[in-house]
């Protein structure tokens, strides 16, 4: 078996970057703090005062205070969506594209960015004609679009609009090609 | 295009998810006193705290009270605090471009030669950023001189067509790579971003 590329793949599911980075912040606000707090009781010999207060206020808590209750139910929340977001695979980054003919899989990977897919679906649909202003949303899987058009009656503009959308995206070679759902409103 | 830190991240936040989790579902059992009765039920003579009984152990003050206890504090939280550090420096993006290739030469008495990826991801680039509709790239090269791998970022304009330019790059600009380095590329991997400004803006050869 030939070994790993070195490369990544371009087509990877999130990397979970976001929910990491804020997590990482404040593991490292909380050991910047205890660091502080230890450090003042090896040179001071005594324990900040505001621990002494926080502790008097922990030992009058029974069990079952609604104070712990709120806290237990929050701790669990919390463990559940980090667990969640570390499970669940998450959206592709790029959109797959078909490769030049008889190319080896292995060998040729195409994409685009999510974004690249956005923007050739804007910069089509702001060249149609009757059209005023667009938005676009974009996954590898789906291609939402927002119309807006001066045309008192839209006629057949969105089956014309999706159409054509879809027969770019498949000029373009996107594999699987995105569904397209196109919304006409008449600004008049 | 770069590599970034999925899977160390995913670990990471399933460990610590996880740790969160037991912990708030020991709270919530410690406070209803389901505890209490499962403790009872199981039989393993494990007395649980009662819903009534203080959240705080009795004997924390002493545990904190001599001096060890502040130093054994202050080494574990700037331990703590290098990894979350290492942590959030493992989110930036890495290039993890090849170094220097060596050409020839497995025997030193003949003399070797190398050529830095540089070198060669510089043509890659201007040959790919002459293409028709194309506005700009970026390559990298990654692997060895003997299973060389090349990662290119196309930047489009929204009018060009896309098969076409991807077929260019397959049958030009990826061979003249795999002449100048004698040696057929791993892998080729492109990806498209489309820009909205337009190739040859500025110039226009009459």
């Amino acid at each position: 078996m030939s070994p790993k590329p070195a490369s990544p793949a371009l087509r990877r599911r999130s990397s979970r970057s976001l929910p990491a980075t804020f997590l990482a912040v404040l593991l490292l606000l909380l050991a910047a703090a205890a660091t502080w707090i230890g450090i003042t009781r090896i040179t001071t010999g005594a324990w900040p005062p505001f621990l002494a207060a926080l502790r008097q206020y922990l030992a009058s808590l029974a069990w079952n205070n609604p104070a712990v209750w709120a806290a237990a139910i929050i701790l669990t929340l919390i463990g559940l969506i980090l667990l969640l977001t570390a499970i669940l695979p998450g959206k592709h980054n790029t959109a797959r594209i078909k490769g030049p003919e008889g190319a080896d899989e292995h060998f040729a990977e195409t994409a685009m960015s999510r974004r690249g897919v956005a923007r050739l679906a804007a910069a089509h649909v702001d060249q149609t004609d009757g059209v005023d202003a667009s938005s676009v949303k974009a996954t590898a899987k789906k291609v939402d679009i927002h119309v807006r058009t001066p045309l008192h009656e839209p006629g057949n503009l969105q089956e014309q609009l999706t159409g054509s959308l879809t027969r770019k995206l498949q000029d373009v070679g996107l594999n699987p090609v995105p569904k397209v759902s196109v919304r006409v409103r008449t600004t008049t | 295009m770069r590599q970034t830190a999925g899977r160390l991240n995913r670990t990471w936040l399933a460990v610590i998810g996880l740790v969160t989790l037991v912990l708030g579902i020991a709270g919530i059992l410690l406070a209803s006193g389901t505890a209490g009765t499962l403790a009872q039920s199981s039989g393993a003579g494990i007395q649980a705290p009662q819903p009534a009984d203080p959240a705080l152990p009795e004997g924390v003050r002493d545990v904190f009270a001599p001096d060890i206890a502040a130093v054994i504090l202050a080494v574990l939280a700037v331990l703590v605090g290098v990894l979350a550090l290492l942590w959030l420096l493992a989110q930036i993006p890495r290039r993890n471009q090849a170094r220097a290739l060596r050409l020839h030469g497995n025997d030193g008495a003949t003399g070797y030669t190398t050529c830095e990826p540089k070198v060669l991801t510089k043509a890659v680039e201007e040959e790919t950023g002459a293409l028709s509709g194309v506005t700009g790239a970026t390559a990298l090269l990654r692997g060895s001189a003997a299973e060389p791998e090349l990662t290119i970022d196309v930047r489009v304009d929204d009018r060009a067509d896309v098969q076409e330019i991807l077929e260019k790059i397959h049958t030009r600009v990826a061979s003249n790579l795999e002449t100048a380095l004698e040696t057929p590329l791993r892998k080729v991997a492109v990806l498209f971003n489309v820009t909205s400004h337009r190739q040859n803006d500025r110039e226009v050869v009459l």
